[in-house]
């Protein structure tokens, strides 16, 4: 098992307000406070580590949050699966 | 089923329809559908009439009639549910001549034996307040069906697949496929992939699919036939209100150019029926010589041109001059002329042939091992499409 990633931590908060961004959407983020449910499940806090993928694999991230999601974003276009 | 690895070869309406069960009714199991062009439904399920059809047409007892009913209920759900653009406007089926009317009460006979509410004939009255330009002697409604953004459902069909832990690999043409065991190993240009199992559903592609896949004589061959619509002008779309259909030749083998109100709004004449020269060849001079031998020398083919020669002809004039075509429109609609219409977009239906030259009506569905083959699907397999994925998953897998 190998974790992909860039050891930056992103929190929910960010990625959805960096999302909302970067389609220049206006939709408003609602906030919820937490359910019993989401106290048992979720986890809080998750960074995973570089180190054994970069040293058995070879990886190396190339694209930080935002070249990433713009990629995605760009996909998600190009295949037609958002306008 | 449980932790099972599933793929679907094809991403047209029904290879997603597949998928979308399938993330649905397995969510431990791993999904991907593979398409081999950039986006879905670059092919039939994007170049139809939008229309949602029901079962009037089909063989009380066929897989056709037993799933279309389901298949309309089921996609106009779908729709309210995910805010699909669509209009249960209804359609009528015009008859124009005497000869006409006893095959329009078959349909309607028919159509009752396969379960469809509220069939009716209209009066001159209810007639000329619907589409007040339409000629006809006898008129059947058939307030279930409409029209529909067939693209906007594939969306979110795709969409849906993403959400629930599926995969969507784009651009991805499998070239072959390989038994081993009890895997089924998919490969690509470059890459390979094992599966428990396998739904091929490749439209134009689906015979030759079958024999790259299974290494065996595919039992029936794609026939290609192009349809081309045109455009009813802006100024003359007063002239048809919701979908208005002919009454089938008996004789030929398909519905027949009809009417038909997009949700665009703009309204549309067609398809014919022409031969095509190339599987997804949409203009006229599209030409693939290994298509084209496919069908030539298909034993069938020849039966079929010979005991269909006249359609054949009609058809191909109809498909050159734009005159023949309209003469046929004006037989449903008698004040359009030529000069009413631009060109309009064309697809292409796969149609399988079998050797003797009998089209073949019904859907086909072969299982070979861990392959799971959709053959045939012509219309309505866009509209039946969610009710073909529960038939296909409930009785094959």
């Amino acid at each position: 098992m190998y974790n992909v990633g860039t050891e930056v931590q992103t929190s929910i908060k960010k990625l959805c307000d960096t999302i909302l961004k970067l389609k220049n959407s206006n939709l408003k983020v609602e906030y919820r406070p937490y359910t019993e449910h989401d106290a048992r499940s979720l986890v809080q806090n998750r960074i995973g580590s570089r180190k054994k993928a970069e040293s058995e694999l070879g990886f190396k991230f190339k694209y930080d949050l935002e070249e990433g999601l713009n990629k995605l974003i760009d996909w998600r276009k190009k295949t037609g699966l958002d306008d | 089923m449980i932790n099972k690895k599933i793929a679907v070869v094809g991403g047209g309406i029904i290879g997603l329809a597949i998928g979308y069960k399938l993330v649905k009714r397995y969510p431990n199991s791993q999904i991907t559908v593979f398409e081999k062009e950039s986006s879905f439904g670059l092919h039939q399920s994007g170049r139809n009439s939008g229309v949602l059809h029901c079962g009037l047409h089909y063989n009380p007892g066929s897989l056709k009639a037993k799933l279309a009913v389901d298949g309309i209920r089921q996609m106009v759900n779908f729709c309210k549910n995910e805010k699909v653009d669509h209009d249960i406007c209804g359609k009528i089926v015009v008859a124009t001549n005497e000869n006409q009317i006893k095959y329009l009460d078959n349909l309607a006979n028919r159509g009752k034996k396969n379960g469809i509410k509220n069939l009716k004939y209209l009066n001159s009255g209810e007639l000329k307040k619907r589409e007040p330009f339409v000629k006809s002697i006898k008129t059947l409604l058939v307030s279930e069906e409409g029209i529909v953004d067939y693209k906007m459902v594939m969306k979110k069909l795709a969409n849906k697949i993403l959400e629930n832990n599926g995969e969507i690999k784009f651009s991805t043409k499998i070239e072959k496929a390989q038994n081993l065991a009890d895997k089924v190993i998919l490969k690509s240009k470059n890459n390979e992939w094992s599966y428990d199992l396998i739904f091929s559903c490749g439209g134009l592609y689906s015979d030759r699919n079958y024999e790259k896949f299974t290494l065996k004589k595919r039992p029936l061959r794609i026939i290609p036939f192009r349809g081309e619509y045109l455009k009813l002008k802006n100024e003359a779309s007063n002239l048809v209100n919701h979908l208005i259909y002919p009454v089938p030749d008996p004789i030929y083998p398909f519905l027949g150019i009809h009417f038909t109100r997009l949700i665009s709004g703009e309204r549309e004449v067609g398809p014919n029926a022409v031969f095509a020269f190339k599987r997804e060849g949409y203009k006229n001079t599209d030409f693939s010589v290994s298509d084209i031998m496919d069908s030539v020398f298909y034993k069938g083919f020849l039966k079929f041109a010979t005991k269909n020669f006249k359609f054949c002809i009609n058809e191909f004039v109809g498909s050159v001059l734009m005159s023949e075509f309209v003469n046929k429109a004006k037989k449903l609609v008698p004040d359009i002329d030529s000069s009413m219409f631009v060109k309009g977009t064309a697809g292409v239906r796969a149609q399988a042939m079998n050797n003797n030259g009998d089209l073949l009506m019904d859907f086909n569905i072969i299982k070979e091992n861990n392959q799971i083959h959709l053959l045939n699907a012509p219309s309505p397999g866009a509209t039946a499409s969610l009710a073909i994925a529960d038939y296909i998953i409930k009785n094959y897998i």
